[in-house]
């Protein structure tokens, strides 16, 4: 059984194979479907369950938590409670207010994860905000991010945009550089007039086994092989293996560990 | 409690950091144990000592075995490991066994960890050749009665005057008239037997 929401609708709760909202709608209560779409403006009081995929076309807000399978955000997505999925999809914008657990995520717009985020593989393209801890296998940045916590995967490869800011970097291997094309040289230019962003990425700690950045600010790097590449500001660092500093770069102090 | 920091543990163990920071995202390594002091060089992590090196030497022990999210399982109370009442015997010595059945144990249709954990208490008494079978009886007797304030706990069997007590609870100081005469921790026999259950021996 369907349940499709036209023009302006109010509807109870339920198991339904798809959930199709079209212009204004509202569900008071839990859904449990295979698929749900919101085209329009879709509100739903309660927690959602789907198998398939959950496509927010429009403006869909869900007051409490959500799990199932695939989620695309094209519109915008509101997640007031914690959110676990299969993979996500973010064009749009998309806010979890609790958890957000997901094997795949991409996001190529505006994602904001308050409570950590936790994914197998997170490929960030657009602008992440994430409150707490990112937990993945492979984090891969070509866009911007903030992330209040410790950023700690296996395989770490970042090209930041521009304020670019983590607390703590912990994994396997990390490799930082900035995102030069003629897009942001040109989003360069612009925010040298924005107070509170800087050109390179700020961390106080990464710890890793191969450690490599390049304009970057960080208090302290330790691990085995480390490269501090040009246009960096380092407290210290403490290598087990090796450690090359670009001339371009200052290293406070530099201690090899056994 | 004594600490262990970060680097004198990847030292003493060897592992990586990579290895380090996975075991903590897999939950294998709890976040709590994770310890921040400040120090003359800024902040550091330390760890529990007793806690920490046990732990990452029973990691290396059986991750070759079975998956990082496995053996996260084990680690906690919650497992969902079981096997078939009819299969005790494979984890179960015959000596052990037939002291349960008499005493009642088992007899649902599967065991589960805390269940195969009990039986360990037992097969661990006997062995030890400390106690008595009516001491462990009154071991597993115990432990029913505490239900769930057992998990996690610890198990006392003492003997005063020639006569045998049993308590299950946390850290105990007894008078210097009653001997200890056996003690487990049923964490640790859980872990044990969740690793067993699924299948690492």
């Amino acid at each position: 059984m369907d349940l499709t929401i036209s023009g302006v609708g109010t509807s109870t709760g339920g198991e339904f194979d798809t959930v199709d909202i079209n212009g204004a709608g509202t569900v008071n209560g839990d859904l449990r479907c295979k698929s749900i779409s919101i085209n329009g403006t879709g509100t739903i009081h309660g927690d959602v369950e789907f198998s398939n995929v959950f496509s927010a076309n429009g403006a869909g807000t869900v007051k409490g938590c959500v799990s199932g399978g695939r989620l695309e955000v094209n519109g915008s997505g509101h997640i007031s409670r914690d959110a676990r999925f299969e993979s996500m999809t973010v064009n749009g914008v998309c806010k979890v207010v609790g958890e957000l657990d997901c094997g795949y995520a991409e996001i190529n717009g505006t994602c904001t994860a308050e409570r950590g985020l936790r994914a197998e593989e997170c490929r960030n393209n657009g602008v992440l905000t994430v409150d707490g801890d990112l937990c993945a296998e492979r984090y891969v940045a070509r866009g911007a991010f903030r992330i209040s916590g410790l950023l700690s995967a296996d395989d770490i490869d970042i090209k930041f945009v521009r304020g670019a800011k983590v607390r703590e970097i912990g994994g396997g291997r990390v490799r930082i550089r900035k995102y030069d094309n003629t897009g942001t040289r040109i989003l360069d230019m612009l925010a040298d007039w924005i107070p509170g962003t800087t050109k390179r990425l700020t961390c106080e700690l990464i710890e890793a086994d191969e450690v490599s950045v390049e304009d970057s600010e960080v208090g302290v790097i330790r691990g085995d092989v480390v490269v501090v590449g040009p246009n960096c500001a380092v407290g210290r660092v403490e290598y087990r293996t090796s450690l090359d500093i670009h001339p371009s770069s200052k290293v406070g102090d530099a201690v090899k560990t056994t | 409690m004594e600490l262990i920091s970060k680097k004198e543990l990847l030292e003493i163990t060897g592992i990586s950091y990579s290895a380090l920071y996975r075991w903590k995202r897999k939950r294998l390594i709890p976040e709590e144990w994770f310890i921040h002091r400040a120090t003359y060089t800024g902040q550091e992590t330390f760890f529990p000592r007793d806690k920490i090196l046990p732990r990452i030497a029973r990691i290396l022990e059986l991750k070759e075995n079975l998956t990082l999210d496995d053996l996260a399982e084990t680690f906690t109370e919650n497992t969902s490991a079981s096997c078939a009442d009819s299969d005790a015997e494979l984890f179960i010595s015959p000596e052990a066994l037939e002291l349960l059945r008499t005493a009642g144990w088992g007899g649902a249709e599967t065991i589960d960890t805390f269940g195969l954990a009990q039986a360990s208490v037992i097969e661990r008494m006997l062995e030890s050749g400390e106690a008595s079978r009516e001491e462990a009886v009154l071991a597993l007797r115990t432990i029913w009665k505490a239900g769930e304030n057992a998990k996690g706990a610890s198990v006392y069997l003492y003997r005063k005057l020639g006569v045998p007590f049993c308590i299950v609870g946390g850290e105990l100081t007894a008078d210097d008239g009653a001997k200890l005469v056996f003690t487990v921790n049923m964490s640790d026999l859980s872990h044990e037997a969740a690793v067993r259950l699924k299948g690492a021996r």
